[in-house]
């Protein structure tokens, strides 16, 4: 038969619906790392929705100007990281509660966020350093006592080992900043749309360029991910079953490999768009739309 | 009298609590059936496919596909999942993501290998399907490198591969040339005409005359407002103009205003 003759012509196994051939069923129930995977991500999709849509609502703390907010955020980080007392910091935290409240941001499940994983793991990794080896002080937490000092393997073992009074303040203190930390970057994001706050930037002297690069790669992260979640779900669609490791990093490097192409084109493009609306490799910027 | 493929009874779903993408819809879709998905931008069409290829599951309500009710617990299963994939075809607006193979014969061949084809099947269909879509000469190309057309056409052949019943396009034929727009036309008429049931999203009206009898029409407020004819909704001014799939605009020869419509897609 000739090209034109071929031209739409269904094959044979297509004239009927329905699998005629032998499948391999793979048996069991999917624990899919694809299916993880791009519940992961729109879990992210949807954060980011929740925040623009909290940043957009009406509460006192959402009205302020961006670039005060920015400043005011900077300056308590900054204060939290020199404060020693635990009082002092306990008191910070709940007054960023209190704003979260007035921000009309659901309060307990921003804490369970905020503390749920940063200073939590943060709080373990230091365990070791609570330790009356690194931190001398009152003893709190006996883990061995000994009557004497011993030496093994040429390293001084001391007598007793122990989690010092001390030692536990200041893993507690590190704990307490990061999470104030948190708490207050967390008040901000939510409080102010991505735009203002990217430009909000610029008043503590981060260079323009610097703002644009990082307003553009927001914009495009969210972008990215929802073209990730689309190229998971269309494999998802032709994949059954749990696959063997090899298939998995064969999946995923090729995800990386397309999804890295892909990026290279939409960066070319966009300069070009960028290009041809007179960039010139300067950004030019307002800082207020009432300027 | 036809099989119901898929029955909605009150489903609702949103990707943001508070916000529904759509809203208590109820409809039921038959077997050998050509369905268009009309609605302005953001309406829902596209959440609507993908709660249909089996991707998305409802937040209240229930879907069921062949009788059963589809959630995320039984697509968890192996065996079901391969079969309701083999049965339901789903073919994305943007060709882009469903393209990560290194070779077009790759891509085709992708996913009989995952269904557990034998090679010597996996082999036959891909030539097979190369053949009808007149790809032969793009087999060894990298599907990133190709045009928006050529694009299409290895996306629908990757899932053409597995024969499956139901198809669901989403907005078929945005960005395609005229030439390509008939092409897929015809190639959908004609896997109808054997039997496959086409179901298409799009505010393309012309192309919903031509490839289908019935429409479902969602509104912006995510509101199924029309289950109709497709040809008697295409003449429905006062209904299209509502959900926004037409608008009027008005301009003057000497003494005398014109008001034309002016329709998406």
């Amino acid at each position: 038969m000739t090209a034109e003759e071929n031209y739409l012509q269904l094959p044979e196994w297509m004239e009927k619906t329905g699998c005629q051939e032998q499948v391999n069923t793979s048996p069991g129930r999917r624990t899919n790392f694809l299916v993880k995977s791009i519940r992961r991500m729109k879990q992210n999709i949807a954060d980011e929705l929740m925040t623009e849509s909290f940043a957009n609502r009406q509460g006192i703390l959402q009205q302020l100007d961006a670039r005060l907010k920015f400043v005011i955020v900077v300056l308590l980080v900054l204060a939290v990281g020199f404060v020693r007392s635990i009082p002092i910091l306990l008191g910070v935290w709940l007054f960023t509660i209190i704003l979260m409240r007035i921000a009309c941001i659901p309060v307990l499940t921003m804490q369970k966020r905020i503390w749920g994983v940063i200073p939590l793991i943060t709080l373990l990794i230091s365990i070791p350093a609570m330790l009356n080896i690194f931190i001398d002080g009152k003893p709190l937490i006996m883990i061995y006592e000994s009557t004497q000092q011993s030496v093994l393997a040429g390293i001084d073992i001391p007598a007793s080992l122990y989690i010092s009074q001390q030692g536990l303040t200041a893993g507690l203190r590190l704990c307490l900043r990061i999470g104030i930390s948190l708490s207050l970057g967390v008040l901000l994001v939510m409080t102010t749309p991505a735009a203002r706050l990217f430009k909000s930037m610029q008043v503590m002297g981060i260079p323009a360029l610097m703002v644009m690069i990082l307003e553009m790669s927001y914009r495009y992260l969210v972008l990215l991910l929802t073209l990730s979640i689309e190229m998971f779900e269309a494999r998802q669609l032709r994949t059954v079953g749990n696959l063997s490791l090899s298939a998995k990093r064969e999946q995923v490097g090729s995800s990386i490999a397309a999804l890295f192409a892909k990026s290279m084109e939409m960066t070319d493009e966009i300069y070009l768009a960028m290009r041809a609306r007179g960039y010139t490799g300067q950004a030019v910027y307002i800082t207020s739309e009432t300027e | 009298m036809p099989q119901v493929l898929f029955a909605f009874d009150n489903v609702s779903f949103g990707y943001v609590p508070g916000q529904p993408v759509f809203n208590k819809l109820s409809f039921k879709i038959y077997s050998g059936e050509t369905v268009a998905l009309l609605g302005a931008n953001g309406s829902g069409k596209s959440t609507l496919l993908k709660m249909m290829s089996g991707l998305i599951f409802p937040q209240q309500g229930i879907f069921k596909a062949y009788g059963q009710e589809i959630n995320e617990q039984r697509m968890e299963d192996d065996a079901f999942s391969q079969k309701y994939h083999l049965k339901v075809g789903y073919i994305f607006q943007n060709s882009e993501v469903q393209l990560f193979t290194t070779r077009v014969w790759d891509e085709i061949a992708y996913g009989p290998l995952q269904m557990g084809f034998t090679t010597k099947v996996v082999k036959q269909r891909v030539e097979d399907v190369l053949e009808m879509l007149q790809l032969e000469n793009l087999r060894d190309r990298s599907p990133h490198r190709l045009s928006g057309g050529e694009k299409k056409k290895v996306a629908i052949a990757s899932v053409l591969v597995l024969n499956p019943e139901v198809l669901i396009l989403d907005e078929p034929t945005s960005g395609l040339d005229p030439k390509t727009e008939k092409w897929l036309v015809e190639l959908l008429l004609k896997l109808n005409l054997k039997g496959r049931t086409i179901i298409v999203s799009t505010h393309n009206l012309e192309l919903a005359h031509v490839l289908t009898t019935r429409s479902l029409v969602l509104a912006e407020s995510h509101e199924l407002v029309c289950d109709g004819l497709t040809e008697e909704i295409v003449e429905n001014h006062e209904l299209l103009t509502a959900v926004n799939l037409i608008d009027e605009y008005s301009h003057i020869h000497g003494n005398i205003e014109h008001i034309h419509r002016y329709t998406h897609g």
